[in-house]
């Protein structure tokens, strides 16, 4: 898989591999996770703040819409020609959010965090191996992001 | 000397204790980029470089990081921000 800066200030993804694509559907694969996330920040909340009532629906729905958002990018591009996923500065935000909830949830079953490639992987459960490789993919492209789209001067 | 009654006295100390400012406090994580964590104190609070930066690393090496203080409902409205912006954000009161 190919990521690049476009002239538009975006990323364009280049998949290579069924396995590729595979990869990129399952950020948005899980259709609870926006509903659990929501969930688990009004939970740091006492419960005068009804937050639950108030707030959360609104956060499962802004979260929701960033997971659709890219199911929805990356279903035209398999259909069309270019078998290019392209990422425009305006979509940025959703995509970031979409991979931070995939992120998250790996984080939350597999501690992929604290496993290193030095070594450590070999003795390990080949899906723990997988959740580790794709969390490390998915950083990539969150840091991609941040530094080509997201982040603006430094000042 | 107090010109209060004991009843006036505890409304008072109770009203003190509501108008008591809160804390926005913002928990580390194992996911969020430093980069967009700053990126994020910029765009909700205002703040420069710096003090976002500065915050960050709070976040990072102190576990947690009070990024704003001030009435109840600004606090909440900025929580809330936080929320949609996927950090761990909490409130609690001063004092």
């Amino acid at each position: 898989m190919k990521i690049l800066p476009t002239l538009d200030g975006g990323l364009c993804i280049l998949p290579e591999s069924e396995i590729d694509w595979q990869e990129l559907e399952l950020i948005s694969s899980d259709e609870d996770r926006p509903m659990h996330l929501a969930a688990s920040l009004a939970d740091l909340m006492d419960q005068d703040s009804e937050w639950d009532e108030y707030v959360v629906p609104d956060l499962e729905e802004n979260f929701r819409g960033q997971t659709q958002a890219v199911a929805g990018t990356i279903q035209k591009a398999r259909i069309s020609n270019e078998r290019a996923i392209f990422i425009s500065p305006a979509d940025a935000e959703h995509w970031y959010g979409a991979i931070n909830q995939v992120r998250l949830s790996l984080h939350a079953r597999y501690d992929v965090e604290e496993l290193s490639d030095d070594g450590e992987l070999n003795d390990v459960d080949p899906e723990l191996k997988s959740a580790y490789y794709r969390n490390r993919f998915y950083l990539l492209l969150q840091s991609m992001l941040l530094e080509y789209i997201l982040e603006d001067d430094k000042d | 000397m107090s010109n209060t009654t004991p009843d006036t006295h505890k409304k008072q100390q109770t009203q003190k204790q509501s108008d008591l400012p809160w804390n926005v406090v913002v928990l580390n994580d194992p996911v969020n980029l430093q980069g967009y964590v700053t990126m994020v104190f910029k765009k909700v609070f205002g703040y420069s470089q710096t003090k976002a930066e500065k915050l960050m690393m709070e976040v990072h090496l102190q576990g947690r990081s009070v990024v704003w203080t001030g009435v109840r409902e600004k606090a909440e409205l900025y929580v809330q921000q936080l929320h949609s912006q996927q950090l761990q954000t909490t409130m609690e009161k001063t004092g």
